[in-house]
């Protein structure tokens, strides 16, 4: 009547890599908000301001995230076949290119102004 | 009583008579009963087009206005109010309605189903789109229509500069209408996920469901940020809680944030179901299966999360620093992958098939031409120094017609000529649809193109009059006559759908030979859709089967048989599409109408500033919801039920996770994201927004907050101990008392909950003098609201556990109000420790 071809996991699994860019993306927004209210871009800590070393670790962190789990993803769509699993190794790998993409603009830009 | 066997089969004729008699609406003014989803879902389509006409001759006025610089035809307020409804009725009454209308007429016949999850939910959300919209289009008639322009930016709309009642029926009469756009959306997730043919699994579903399905989660999430700011300006306007005047700690931009959370993935909400048409319609005229199933999936999910970055691109001149800008102008160029994706996916598809071109498939066409230059104009606006030069200038307006009319309204007419054969049973005139096609496509660029161009001259958005001597006469008369053409062809496109419903040649199933699952119903869809519920094994059944019509007619699909007067049809599990139970259906009832004009009430009672009638239709429309449950449930378990082909299936009510726990989770979520947008709203005016600092802040408190924190708590852990004890109900005599007792203490703590926050409230001091007071009584109010639903829910689960509703294999009900109470504590410890932490920092 039914095949069990299509497990919940991939359920989960498909928004999964967007889901650590958003909060990466709002996490981004937010600290230089903040940061620029509460002067954090002019504490220095180490060759760049206080805030540039946040913003640039939020990012950092969130693309070994994402990206870890779109070559998890893709090792196991390479495994077991099946469109869903394509979806889902397609969905976290693009959305490891759209986090290195968005953030990457923290490593040269002017933070405040 | 458990029934084993099915009363015998009658014939194909039998059966739709035996079907027909339970699932059928009478006329008349039995007509208001309805809760059929075609009915509803047509309504919901008519009405759209109503509101479609209503804005687009608001839009002839405002060419009409400027067509020429010395124009005398309209008063600036009277200007103001006719532009700022065009928008507001295109956007709120016309867009968002038709999808929902759609995705409601269409979803069940396109899974295999009978009916949607929720059919009273979708009535009732038809009746508040109704009302809401018919309050609007009275206040445009009397004079009275918001004239801030459709986003409403404070402190224009804020009462020092909007002190009539203008503002005040844009924000009650939108939020009534997206009352029913988190219905839709959460009728739409929970039965696309639960209530398909047996045997659809996700990757077996019709590529139109996972796009609604990402556009429902994208309502769900990107309707609350606005619903949330129209209760926030509300409250300042009325009761002057100052979230957005400056003056007083409060911050403008606060509602563009707001607003744009919601505004710009709304265009994407706008934009995905429409895709999904294309999709659904081009390989049909393609003559093959769409090209990159699986990567289309992928690009819907993609856009549906990148749609909601972008929204400080609507913001790019307020002053934002350049990282900033970067992040959100990374965003909005990338959002542009997916949907290229979707692009060279379509056009793989046609290359690679033997195309045939009608109706349909000119506007596909159309749209292709339309969408991707707006496309690429939103390429060049994404570029922030570009965007700061055309900003709020007729280019913008250029700009979004482009993306919305290419991206929404020439697919929707493709759609609405591909499947109205199946509304109707008829077929097209040819000649007619493709001459309002051109008429259509001629005049739009003729408005919009030239319009560009008024925008690069300099020409701002809103004005009423312009000197001659600016040189944007003849752009601006050009874009006027191109107005007017393109308002032939749509009033060419209503004549022709009226000759065509009327007289158009009868035609049986499946008009362009199809694969879905939607063409194998009679045409007209009877109220039932399927006399026998298919089984599905690949993505286009009906290609692979084509005699599958007459198999169902005759009975040799699921659920062929009716009984007890149920309306049935079956729930599976979300991913694989195996069967887990018999949805049985409400029916027709006049509940939805009443609960819509309580609802009303409660509105109208707010815009009059009449509170008490407020407070009147509140109480109402909580009774009337109360009124719909005695029907649903049932008081005696059924056992397993045959449903035809040799297997059977518990009643939905005998499982642990029914749809209506489903709904009340996806409820949740929408509930989450109007709470985060008020914690955001709360950090931000405290923290980031330029404010003085607040002349007071709560002194203490911390005595109610634990009252209250702990009350919560407890009530959550009684509402899942309820649950655990109900699957022993009946094993001993102290499960007897301890169930009672464990929904007795979720209700007395709920009931403490509530008493601590007034007082915790009552203790916050200048709600009116400054924007941290205001915060912190927000964040009080939304904890005390939940508590306060939170003992209805709970005493409604005591209630259902007396009536006999509450079983060992009947515990869904008591699960929903758990679910329900464990959000609540989050939520309120969430609230209470952002009150304290605010007075902390305000104290500093």
């Amino acid at each position: 009547m039914t095949r069990q071809g299509t497990a919940p996991l991939d359920l989960v699994l498909l928004p999964m890599g967007y889901v650590v860019w958003s909060i990466a993306f709002v996490a981004l927004y937010g600290v230089q908000g903040l940061g620029c209210a509460n002067g954090w871009h002019e504490v220095a800590a180490g060759p760049a301001s206080l805030l540039r070393v946040l913003l640039i670790a939020i990012w950092l962190v969130s693309l070994a995230v994402v990206a870890a789990l779109a070559a998890w993803t893709l090792r196991r769509a390479m495994r077991e076949p099946g469109m869903m699993r394509r979806a889902v190794a397609a969905t976290t790998a693009t959305a490891a290119v759209a986090a290195l993409w968005t953030g990457a603009p923290t490593v040269a830009l002017a933070l405040c102004n | 009583m458990n029934e084993r066997a099915p009363p015998a089969g009658t014939g194909a004729v039998g059966r739709h008579k035996a079907l027909h008699a339970i699932w059928h609406t009478p006329g008349g003014l039995g007509r208001l009963s309805a809760v059929n989803h075609s009915i509803v879902g047509m309504r919901f389509i008519v009405t759209a087009c109503i509101f479609f006409a209503i804005g687009g001759l608001l839009a002839m006025l405002v060419r009409a206005q400027l067509s020429t610089s010395h124009s005398a035809f309209m008063a600036p307020d009277t200007y103001n109010q006719v532009f700022t409804m065009h928008g507001t009725v295109m956007m709120f009454l016309f867009a968002i309605p038709m999808i929902e209308g759609f995705a409601i007429y269409m979803l069940p016949k396109l899974l295999g189903a009978r009916d949607l999850a929720f059919p009273r939910l979708s009535a009732f959300g038809y009746w508040c789109y109704l009302f809401g919209g018919a309050m609007l289009i009275a206040a445009l008639l009397l004079g009275l229509a918001p004239n801030s322009g459709w986003f409403m930016y404070t402190p224009l709309s804020s009462r020092p500069y909007s002190p009539g009642v203008n503002a005040d029926v844009w924000l009650l009469g939108v939020t009534f209408v997206e009352i029913s756009a988190v219905c839709a959306a959460v009728e739409i997730i929970v039965t696309i996920l639960k209530l398909r043919a047996p045997g659809m699994s996700l990757d077996r579903m019709p590529i139109l469901a996972w796009y609604l399905l990402v556009t429902a989660f994208m309502m769900l999430v990107g309707f609350p940020p606005l619903i949330l700011a129209s209760i926030l300006l509300e409250v300042e306007r009325a009761f002057d809680l100052p979230f957005f005047d400056p003056l007083r700690g409060g911050d403008p931009l606060l509602w563009q944030h707001l607003f744009w959370l919601f505004g710009h993935p709304e265009v994407y909400i706008i934009f995905i179901p429409a895709a999904g048409m294309i999709s659904t319609i081009l390989p049909v005229f393609a003559g093959r299966d769409l090209m990159g199933y699986a990567w289309i999936v992928a690009s819907i999910v993609a856009l549906g999360f990148l749609s909601f970055g972008l929204w400080v691109h609507h913001m790019f001149v307020v002053g934002i620093p350049h990282l900033g800008l970067a992040f959100f102008s990374a965003a909005s160029l990338l959002v542009v992958v997916p949907t290229a994706v979707q692009i060279f996916a379509w056009i793989g598809t046609l290359a690679t098939g033997r195309p045939r071109f009608s109706v349909p498939m000119l506007y596909i066409m159309g749209f292709f031409a339309v969408f991707v230059i707006g496309g690429l104009t939103g390429v060049m606006v994404a570029v922030a120094p570009f965007n700061w030069q055309v900003h709020d200038t007729h280019f913008i307006v250029a700009h979004l017609h482009y993306v919305l009319i290419g991206g929404f309204v020439f697919p929707a007419l493709g759609a609405i000529y591909y499947w109205l054969p199946l509304a109707t049973g008829r077929t097209v005139r040819y000649p007619l649809g493709t001459a309002a096609f051109w008429l259509i496509f001629i005049g739009f660029n003729a408005t919009f193109l030239v319009m560009h161009l008024t925008g690069l001259l300099g020409m701002p958005r809103r004005i009423y009059a312009y000197a001659p001597a600016m040189g944007w006469d003849w752009p601006n008369l050009a874009s006027s006559i191109g107005s007017f053409v393109m308002a032939i062809g749509f009033a060419l496109v209503a004549v022709d759908m009226i000759l065509q419903a009327r007289f158009g040649r009868k035609r049986r199933r499946n008009h362009w030979a199809a694969g879905t699952l939607e063409w194998a119903t009679p045409t007209p869809v009877p109220a039932y859709n399927f006399a026998s519920l298919p089984a599905v094994a690949t993505r286009t059944p009906l290609r692979e089967s084509p005699d599958l019509p007459v198999a169902l007619a005759r009975g040799a699909g699921y659920l062929a048989t009716a009984r007890h007067g149920w309306q049935e049809t079956l729930c599976v599990d979300m991913t694989s599409g195996a069967v887990e139970s018999v949805a049985v259906l409400p029916k027709r009832t006049y509940l939805p109408l009443y609960t819509a004009l309580a609802t009303g009430l409660f509105f109208m009672g707010l815009l009059f500033k009449a509170y008490l009638i407020a407070v009147v239709g509140f109480a109402l429309a909580v009774a009337l919801l109360l009124a719909w449950t005695p029907s649903s449930g049932s008081r005696q378990d059924w056992g397993r039920l045959p449903i035809g082909q040799g297997h059977d299936a518990p009643p939905h009510w005998q499982t642990p996770r029914p749809p209506s726990w489903w709904a009340m989770a996806f409820t949740l979520g929408a509930d989450a994201a109007l709470f985060a947008s008020l914690a955001f709203g709360a950090i931000y005016l405290a923290t980031v927004a330029p404010g003085r600092r607040p002349p007071q802040v709560l002194a203490d408190g911390l005595p109610e907050s634990l009252t209250a924190g702990i009350a919560l708590a407890v009530a959550a852990m009684a509402g899942y101990l309820a649950v655990h004890l109900a699957r022993r109900a009946g094993t001993s005599a102290a499960v007897a008392i301890a169930l009672p007792a464990s929904l007795a203490v979720a209700l007395a703590a709920h009931a403490t909950a509530m008493v601590a926050l007034v007082l915790l409230g009552a203790a916050i001091p200048g709600w009116t003098a400054h924007a941290h007071g205001a915060s912190s009584a927000a964040l009080v109010g939304y904890a005390l609201l939940h508590a306060g639903i939170g003992t209805l829910l709970a005493g409604f689960g005591a209630w259902r556990y007396l009536a006999g509703y509450v079983a060992a294999a009947r515990t869904s009900d008591l699960g929903i109000g758990a679910l329900f109470h464990a959000y609540t504590a989050v939520t309120g410890a969430v609230a209470l420790l952002l009150v304290h932490a605010l007075a902390a920092g305000g104290a500093r």
